[in-house]
């Protein structure tokens, strides 16, 4: 084969996307929500993660909203992450705001080359929304060495109701990005604002901008209620051009997004007798006490934080092997642990000792429990 | 970025010698049971609030 050919086949595979790079923002298909697909209620004061993982909300007194994993999505996709307002906020006090936010921890930023501002690399993503006009991405270069500033990028949606994809190409700053586990690109998605974030200039280089220059132009999606707003196919490659979404299989996505958290769902579990079950093992240190040693699926990125929602007596069910018999939860604390395992110490009640105590979820479809190490 | 609604923060202590192991707290209405370490996001970010005087950490029970 001539060489000139075999450019013309690597050509036609590029073109084709069956060459891609590496896209850095984790569950960017949003197929991974291992909390929640759906919270209602998101109001003021709102500021973690509460469906699809990796994206954390942040509400300053705009608005309510549902936030859900939605199954509307482009051509190749399965899912989007949706806020849908239930609450409008037609005139936003001025420090009022709304963003849906994804951070990169600073090692796996490296290859975009922070500190040489020749180097470039592009976010791409699909977009819908029954709002059309000016939205800010904003992102930051959260690093300890790095300068610490921000750069705001304006798109639009041109039209209302239909999957539009857009793709934003910067320079990187000038100041080098630590390569450790701590927070080092930070995306920004802003989707309202009052005047505290809108009055200045919108600041297009990376600076350390006045408030009033973060957000200049963005619509307020609060503006009436069943305003919409859908994201998916987020990706972020090195480079000038955005390369073609590189899909990857549910398990492996769900692997990177364990690093962050990982959560043990009551959700699909029936009475557990009628059911397949889990059974998690814990070892008995007194009469009522015992301790859970669980290790993770994946080292995490930090010791994690012990989270639970809705684990109780009457969603967990305890059995002691030892003595035959059923004991009841009274409550749960994190003890000791790190990045791989962490133990949690049960309270227990019911009579006699047990070497050897099993918890199983039962009839427990808004119940679990899990670790957090997000950023 | 922002502050965190934290309430209802009490260190949890190890059954055999009390020393403190986590703090229990609630943190923008989930449950959360903290491990003492600085490199843990909400760890962080209760002391930062403690440090300003806007958070106080009960003993453990």
């Amino acid at each position: 084969m001539s060489k000139a050919r075999q450019l013309a086949d690597l050509g036609n595979q590029i073109d084709d996307g069956a060459i891609t790079g590496t896209n850095m923002v984790i569950n960017g298909a949003m197929t991974v929500a291992q909390r929640s697909t759906s919270e209602t209620g998101l109001a003021n004061g709102t500021n973690s993660y509460k469906t699809v993982d990796r994206y954390t909300t942040y509400i300053s007194g705009l608005g309510a909203w549902t936030q859900s994993q939605d199954t509307d999505a482009p051509d190749g996709f399965g899912h989007s992450l949706k806020m849908l307002c239930t609450t409008a906020d037609a005139s936003p006090a001025a420090g009022d705001r709304m963003l849906i936010q994804t951070k990169i921890e600073g090692q796996d930023v490296q290859s975009l080359g922070f500190g040489n501002t020749a180097n470039t690399y592009t976010v791409s993503f699909y977009v819908k929304s029954n709002v059309t006009g000016t939205y800010i991405l904003e992102q930051y270069g959260d690093s300890a060495s790095a300068t610490g500033n921000n750069i705001s990028t304006a798109y639009t949606i041109n039209a209302a109701n239909t999957w539009e994809r857009k793709t934003i190409t910067l320079n990187v700053d000038s100041g080098a990005m630590t390569a450790d586990n701590t927070s080092g690109l930070v995306l920004s998605f802003w989707l309202g604002s009052g005047t505290n974030y809108t009055s200045g200039t919108l600041n297009t280089s990376w600076s350390n901008p006045a408030s009033t220059d973060r957000a200049v132009g963005q619509v307020n999606l609060a503006s009436a209620t069943n305003n919409y707003w859908q994201i998916t196919g987020v990706c972020l490659n090195v480079g000038d051009s955005a390369i073609d979404f590189p899909h990857e299989s549910y398990g492996d996505t769900l692997a990177k997004c364990q690093r962050y958290t990982y959560i043990i769902s009551g959700a699909g579990y029936t009475p557990a007798t009628s059911s397949a079950y889990d059974r998690y093992v814990m070892f008995g240190t007194g009469p009522t006490t015992a301790k859970w040693i669980t290790p993770f699926p994946t080292t995490m990125r930090a010791v994690p934080s012990l989270i639970t929602s809705n684990f109780t007596s009457s969603t967990v069910q305890i059995y002691s092997y030892t003595d035959d018999a059923s004991k009841t939860l009274s409550s749960i604390a994190l003890a000791q642990g790190g990045t791989n395992q962490q133990q949690v110490d049960f309270t227990l009640s019911g009579s006699g000792f047990a070497d050897t105590i099993t918890w199983r979820w039962n009839n427990s479809p808004a119940a679990y429990i899990g670790f957090d190490a997000e950023l | 970025m922002d502050n965190m609604n934290i309430t209802a923060a009490q260190y949890n202590a190890d059954a055999l010698d009390e020393h403190n192991t986590s703090i229990q707290a609630t943190i923008d209405g989930v449950e959360l049971h903290v491990p003492l370490d600085p490199a843990n996001r909400h760890y962080a970010e209760i002391m930062r609030q403690v440090e300003a005087g806007t958070l106080t950490i009960a003993e453990a029970d």
